[in-house]
């Protein structure tokens, strides 16, 4: 497994355990707003703190560990190859989910309809964790399937 | 249609250098050993000038290391 394909495996757990975490946030505190409190909403806060900075140290730590030999080469032309159409994949999917986003608001919501103010915010947040989510598992998925030009 | 296959004696060409394991060309031809592996199963076809790098650190032209056949 090279630099760029763990990096990919290491951001996907990252950005899923962020998004757990965004799960549980949500549930502690619509909880504490209707009644008042959380049983160990403080542990658990620090444990997922924990659990995320913990990953990311970990992910930090292989993913620029000292080299084998002075040659090794980080990424190549292939890696290139693959970032690049992973971007790509990205921005189309980044298009598909804000259009289709709008597209149901619009469809909730009516013409003459309002939405509060904080909902665009979060559609925004929502396509970066799901074009992040893309990006990674479009890496992930050239390396173990092969693409078509350049690739088998 | 017609379909196409780059065919190579990468393998081949590596044991009878010294039996050079994959890293080791990996690191003189500037590419990661996951490359080499590509290549060298057909998975992924080499841009021109690291296909001309690999001949060369073979010492050998770059037709007897990547063959190209038409299906």
């Amino acid at each position: 497994m090279n630099k760029t394909q763990k990096g990919a495996l290491f951001s996907l757990v990252n950005f899923l355990l962020l998004i757990i975490f965004s799960i549980h946030s949500i549930k502690i505190i619509r909880n504490i707003f209707s009644f008042g409190g959380y049983p160990n909403a403080l542990k658990i806060v620090l444990f997922w703190a924990f659990l995320i900075f913990g990953f990311m140290g970990l992910s930090a730590f292989l993913l620029y560990r000292k080299k084998q030999s002075c040659a090794e080469v980080g990424s190549d032309e292939r890696d290139g190859l693959i970032k690049k159409r992973a971007v790509l994949v990205c921005f189309i999917s980044v298009w598909i989910l804000l259009i289709s986003s709008y597209a149901v608001l619009w469809r909730i919501v009516g013409l003459d309809g309002s939405i509060p103010i904080c909902i665009l915010p979060l559609i925004y947040l929502g396509v970066f964790f799901a074009a992040m989510l893309v990006y990674n598992v479009t890496v992930l998925v050239q390396y173990g399937w092969g693409g078509k030009d350049g690739e088998k | 249609m017609v379909k196409n296959e780059m065919k190579n004696q990468i393998r081949r060409l590596r044991f009878e250098n010294g039996e050079m394991t994959q890293q080791q060309l990996a690191d003189k031809v500037g590419v990661t050993r996951q490359t080499i592996l590509a290549i060298e199963a057909g998975k992924y076809a080499p841009s021109l000038p690291l296909a001309f790098r690999i001949a060369r650190t073979f010492d050998v032209p770059i037709e007897q290391v990547f063959q190209y056949q038409d299906k």
